[in-house]
């Protein structure tokens, strides 16, 4: 078994079945992870920002960044690898907020709001999502089984 | 029968108080920049004579003078330059986070932190307070990047009384329904704001740069201050809610509506300012590693 860590703002997809994808520090940051389960190929991704139009420059150099090119580069990478839309298994996880912080700060939500946006321009389902809240998670992907699972306060469960 | 108090806040606030004045001595020449910083008549060629007879400093604060953040159009050669061209402001700036670095470096197993997750936060705090700036139009506070690298030295002292009082911490907050901070006041008697005020007060740091350390978590306590409190806050904000640094306070803070509204932020300056700060982070880092 080996694990690779998905660091902030980056995405890493892989075909081995005994990795797993994990990433940690989920504030108001969201991680998603796209499942092919009939490839057995998985990515995930941690995205800090709702949308590239906030730093067009930025987006061209590292896409994980905000959730459309991030998100866009991901099914990209991934069709590359032979995954199509309709086999994807898509979790999200995180886009916490803080207990007050007014608009500026609801950075979490407008992150879960560019998933949703997207997922639907794509017709892609998106099967679980656990978002919201003030907690930090972690998002891990198996690619072996497919599992997903999220770990926050402590606690780990399968999303 | 109530058994389980074992300390009180104010027991807990005077162990702390009294870790502060054992907390080592101000990183080297920090006073003899504050002192040229405020005397527009100081002998800097002699500050920078005794610089150069550290020769790991030297090479840092070369390493620093020539990164794409603090870096000028030509490159920086020698310290005397340095100075020259960055100005002592800014060699404060360096001679801090390099000082600095050892200790923001350690675990902080009370805040639930990993090794360099506080350096990351202080480096991620400093940065994005500078963004900030830019970004609002805001002329920079004084000594804004070295408040940021200070912001949490508070969580060097309090880490231990935080993994000690946690149960106590948790229950406070789950029935006051109140950020980390207050339960520190609550519990341990001081939140970790205040505890590292007490530092850079025993350091002789400038009153406006010990507030915006002091009242980060509080800018709106005495707004007529420093607007660099008002910053830090917003950055730091900034830093919990990208997960950069936060340990098991996590996004238990408050994001102060009156301060934002006083500095006029946006939600796409705010984020703009994130989408720049990691790379600087990073880079920082990569820096400071030597």
């Amino acid at each position: 078994m080996s694990i690779t860590v998905v660091s902030m703002a980056h995405m890493e997809i892989s075909a081995d079945p005994a990795a797993t994808l994990i990433t940690y520090s989920l504030g108001s940051c969201i991680g998603v992870a796209a499942y092919d389960a009939t490839r057995k190929v998985g990515a995930l991704i941690h995205c800090m920002l709702p949308e590239m139009a906030i730093h067009p420059q930025k987006a061209l150099q590292q896409p994980g960044i905000f959730v459309d090119s991030g998100l866009q580069n991901m099914f990209l990478v991934m069709a590359a690898h032979g995954c199509r839309p309709e086999s994807l298994a898509v979790h999200a996880a995180g886009a916490g907020c803080m207990m007050d912080g007014g608009d500026a700060f609801r950075i979490g939500e407008r992150n879960t709001a560019a998933l949703h946006r997207i997922l639907a321009a794509r017709g892609i389902r998106l099967a679980a999502e656990d978002v919201g809240g003030n907690v930090s998670r972690k998002l891990s992907l198996q690619i072996g089984s497919g599992a997903v699972t999220v770990t926050s306060n402590g606690t780990e469960r399968i999303l | 029968m109530k058994t389980e108090t074992t300390s009180t806040p104010a027991a807990v606030r005077s162990q702390v108080m009294a870790k502060a004045l054992l907390f080592g001595p101000a990183p080297a020449f920090t006073s003899m920049l504050l002192g040229a910083i405020q005397n527009p008549d100081a002998d800097v060629p002699r500050i920078v004579n005794a610089m150069r007879l550290d020769p790991g400093l030297t090479a840092n604060v070369l390493r620093l003078a020539n990164s794409a953040f603090f870096g000028m159009p030509r490159s920086v050669s020698s310290v005397n330059e340095a100075v020259v061209r960055l100005g002592t402001k800014r060699i404060l700036d360096l001679i801090v986070a390099t000082g600095l670095r050892a200790h923001l470096s350690k675990p902080l197993p009370g805040y639930g932190l990993a090794a360099n997750n506080l350096l990351q936060h202080a480096l991620w705090v400093a940065a994005a307070a500078e963004a900030l700036c830019t970004e609002l139009d805001l002329s920079t506070p004084d000594m804004l990047f070295t408040a940021g690298i200070l912001h949490d030295i508070g969580k060097l002292l309090l880490s231990d009384a935080v993994a000690a009082n946690s149960a106590s911490m948790e229950a406070y907050m789950q029935r006051e329904h109140v950020s980390f901070d207050r339960a520190e006041e609550a519990i341990l008697g001081m939140n970790h704001a205040q505890a590292g005020a007490a530092v850079l007060d025993r350091w002789e740091f400038p009153k406006a740069m010990v507030d915006a350390v002091r009242l980060h978590h509080d800018p709106e306590h005495e707004p007529a201050s420093d607007v660099a409190a008002a910053i830090i806050h917003v950055a730091d904000s900034l830093a919990y809610v990208q997960g950069v640094g936060s340990g098991i306070d996590g996004l238990r803070y408050i994001a102060c509506e009156t301060t934002m509204r006083r500095i006029g932020i946006t939600h796409s300056a705010l984020e703009y300012v994130a989408s720049v700060t990691l790379d600087r982070m990073v880079e920082l880092e990569e820096i400071l590693r030597y």
